[in-house]
């Protein structure tokens, strides 16, 4: 995080700018004490409560970079940047993203009644509405007050659904592991082909439904 | 209700479990005893499905894996989430509809903290209300007392008695001899040479003498204290 951060701050400094770059040590200092777990047992209130694990789990974790993104979003709407706007509303999606890739304990999958095919369907439903939720108000605005956008925002969305879909069903492939080494180079094969995933895809939501067969129902 | 046959499990090249046949019936509650390592936590993971083996393990009259509520001997948490949103995802997991946790809070734990700052025993006391909650027709508990205070305990045992009476089944593992002989209708005895004995409550006594000389009596005679 230091390393990160003090070369955008020095460069605020030197340009005078003394106010913002004490505000992004302040950020970068409250970010290094929240994954320090200094607020670990200080209950976050989240809007996923009702929600499986990954939602409410991921927003805790993330709230405060979460902030932050919201922050640098109504930054984009004043200065009317929206590539700034388009950058966080990107981060915002992959946060959310994030929150679903750490690999649960088998009982955490063993405990649902649901066959793998729904299961996997299910997960990517709750990405869909915790992206949408997170998203949604600040995708409004950026909309409203910067024209052209809704295209580009629309295009990111999908693309991290795409993106989202492909990791998961991977995740779930080789699940209770961790994703391999050339899971991950295919993951950026297909990100710069996503015409890939349209073979990619199917072949891991196979691989994933014969994998979770053991702890799931084979029939529902 | 359950029929086990010809179960076998290997862990590489270690035989935990060899040509096991069993049959569980419905309404009955069951202790399991043995060494550690004699294959009881094994027994009861492939029990419930979290492991592959050799042989057959039939669920007959309805029962399925949707029905098993289990308790491992260590809960896992997930980190960041409250003790309520715990049992609302048990809960929803199962597609039960419910969220009187508050209401039902059977040991009052603080269900607005994170489990993963609770001590040993209120989170095995959060994954027991758990399966309770869950409304299951087999509760297989893996160590059920270990690491609860001894109010906790005498509660546990009072739920056993509980489901028991609601027709429920249970197979429960447990060091402590005295309490499984006194909740149990049979106890299963899993041998180091990878046999299975049954007994019955009249049969208790024998037992009890059987696994005192297999592992106190030949330890003890040459020990120099």
């Amino acid at each position: 995080m230091v390393i990160v951060t003090l070369p955008p701050t020095l460069v605020l400094f030197a340009s005078g700018k003394l106010l913002w770059g004490f505000g992004l040590i302040f950020s970068a200092l409250i970010l290094i004490q929240t994954s320090k777990n200094s607020l670990g047992s200080f209950t976050i209130p989240t809007p996923f409560k009702n929600y499986p694990f990954e939602l409410p789990a991921g927003f805790r974790v993330n709230a405060l970079y979460g902030i932050l993104l919201y922050g640098g979003i109504f930054v984009s709407f004043y200065t009317n940047n929206p590539n700034l706007g388009l950058v966080a509303f990107g981060l915002l999606q992959l946060i959310v993203l994030s929150s679903f890739m750490k690999v649960e304990d088998e009982f955490f999958v063993w405990v649902y009644d649901l066959n793998p095919r729904k299961f996997l369907f299910q997960k990517i439903g709750y990405f869909m509405l915790g992206s949408i939720t997170l998203s949604l108000p600040v995708a409004i605005l950026l909309v409203f007050s910067l024209k052209g956008l809704s295209i580009n925002l629309f295009y990111i969305y999908l693309g991290f659904t795409y993106f989202f879909t492909l990791v998961l069903l991977m995740k779930y492939s080789n699940y209770p592991k961790e994703l391999s080494v050339p899971q991950a180079i295919i993951i950026g094969f297909c990100i710069l082909m996503p015409f890939l995933g349209l073979f990619f895809i199917p072949f891991y939501f196979s691989r994933a439904t014969k994998n979770l067969m053991l702890l799931l129902n084979d029939k529902d | 209700m359950i029929k086990i046959e010809n179960l076998n499990k290997k862990f590489g090249n270690q035989q935990v479990l060899t040509n096991l046949n069993l049959n569980i019936e419905a309404g009955k509650v069951y202790g399991f005893v043995g060494a550690n390592g004699a294959g009881k936590t094994t027994l009861f993971k492939c029990i419930a499905g979290f492991e592959n083996f050799e042989g057959k393990v039939e669920f007959i009259e309805g029962f399925s894996k949707n029905n098993i509520g289990f308790l491992p001997t260590t809960p896992p948490f997930i980190s960041k989430i409250t003790g309520w949103e715990y049992l609302k995802l048990a809960t929803k997991a199962r597609k039960i509809e419910r969220s009187d946790f508050n209401a039902q809070n059977l040991f009052d734990l603080p269900l607005d903290k994170y489990p993963e700052n609770y001590s040993t025993g209120m989170k095995k006391k959060l994954a027991l209300q758990g399966i309770l909650m869950q409304q299951n027709e087999l509760f297989i508990l893996d160590e059920p007392f270990n690491g609860v205070d001894l109010q906790s305990n005498m509660v546990i045992k009072e739920i056993i008695n509980s489901l028991k009476q609601k027709g429920k089944t249970l197979m429960i593992a447990s060091h402590i001899f005295s309490t499984l002989s006194e909740l149990c209708d049979e106890i299963l005895f899993l041998k180091n040479n990878r046999q299975i004995e049954k007994f019955e409550p009249n049969a208790y006594d024998e037992l009890e003498k059987q696994i005192r000389s297999i592992t106190i009596d030949d330890k003890l005679k040459d020990f120099k204290f």
